[in-house]
């Protein structure tokens, strides 16, 4: 992951729109990620990462290079998906029990289709906390030593929501399979 | 190293490659020798790891970044105006407190508290007073009997008897 140049932070915290813009660029991809991830549906994710860079921006002044700017980044992107999924919950369940349905339909459409509304079930059986952890180490590639630096929690703390969250598939591909036969 | 432990470090550090050489060597030894924990491993590949490193990234859609940058610019002309009602609104707050309902609701019962616990308090010393005085009575009378305040004239005393062989 290409790491954000101080200058263009300096520059985007003076008010600067093009210089926002490029960090823009260059962080909407994983924000986005983890919030589609987080919040199991398009919609949810553009709100999400729609409020994640106004808070970026806010805040542009108030970062001090202390840390690296994509894990302060990864750490609003985070929090705000996983409090947006809280406050949806109810809602969120209603929305992807239909869209789980709409993509058990479009399984046969394409490979595409099968491996994501596969992604979107599994992630469904676990908790927002888990999701993140598993979101940030297979699909973000992060180090248990960066995840620990983004959620602010022990690295034992990730290891053990890691291997919970995978105990958790596991038993849920046995139940499938068990189910199919 | 045992199927256990083996089973653990393959949920967690084998698989995330966050273990040393060394352990590493020592898992794959067992794992040589384990039809179960090689079972195992297969079945977390297969489960919960493999189906999320092949899905696709995905992008999101360019009227998301015109939505932010809208929403920033009105942000910023509305700061640009001072005078503008919604920027009144919140210098106001600055001035006036109004503090929420639910500290209000805990602020008011924590008052009821402490004046029900004072005035308790109060009758409880109360009572306390009255006995004391009572107790002294009684025990005055006990002391002298009940005609210690009656002076019948022979036996007036003067005080000490120091006192009373002075005078």
């Amino acid at each position: 992951m290409i790491e954000i140049g101080r200058e263009l932070i300096i520059k985007a915290s003076e008010g600067d729109m093009n210089s926002f813009e490029e960090i823009y660029r260059l962080s909407s991809g994983f924000v986005y990620n983890i919030a589609l991830r987080i919040a199991n549906n398009a919609k949810d994710a553009e709100e999400i990462t729609q409020e994640v860079f106004i808070k970026v921006f806010k805040n542009l002044k108030s970062f001090s290079f202390r840390a690296s700017f994509n894990t302060w980044v990864y750490r609003i992107a985070v929090n705000a998906a996983i409090n947006f999924k809280k406050r949806a919950s109810k809602e969120e369940n209603k929305r992807v029990d239909y869209e789980s349905r709409l993509n058990t339909e479009l399984v046969d459409k394409g490979k595409d289709h099968a491996s994501e509304s596969l992604v979107k079930f599994l992630l469904s059986n676990l908790s927002p906390e888990h999701r993140a952890c598993i979101v940030l180490r297979e699909m973000e590639g992060l180090s248990y030593e960066e995840i620990s630096n983004v959620l602010r929690i022990n690295i034992n703390t990730v290891r053990s929501r890691l291997k919970r969250a995978r105990q958790k598939l596991v038993t849920l591909r046995k139940e499938v399979v068990r189910n199919e036969l | 190293m045992n199927c256990r432990r083996v089973k653990d470090m393959i949920l967690t550090d084998y698989s995330d490659r966050e273990i040393e050489p060394d352990q590493r060597e020592l898992i794959e030894k067992h794992l040589a020798q384990c039809k179960t924990c090689r079972a195992f491993a297969s079945m977390v590949r297969r489960s919960a790891i493999e189906p999320f490193i092949k899905a696709e990234p995905q992008k999101p859609l360019d009227s998301v970044w015109h939505r932010i940058k809208e929403k920033i610019e009105a942000e910023t002309r509305q700061e640009a105006r001072p005078y503008s009602i919604p920027n009144l609104k919140d210098k106001l707050k600055t001035f006036i407190y109004i503090p929420r309902p639910v500290f209000t609701v805990a602020i008011v019962m924590v008052l009821v508290i402490a004046l029900s616990v004072v005035a308790k308090l109060q009758v409880n010393k109360q009572e306390v007073a009255s006995i004391q005085s009572e107790e002294q009575i009684e025990y005055l009378v006990n002391l002298f009997g009940e005609n210690a305040y009656v002076s019948n004239g022979e036996d007036v005393g003067y005080g000490t008897a120091i006192e009373e062989y002075f005078l």
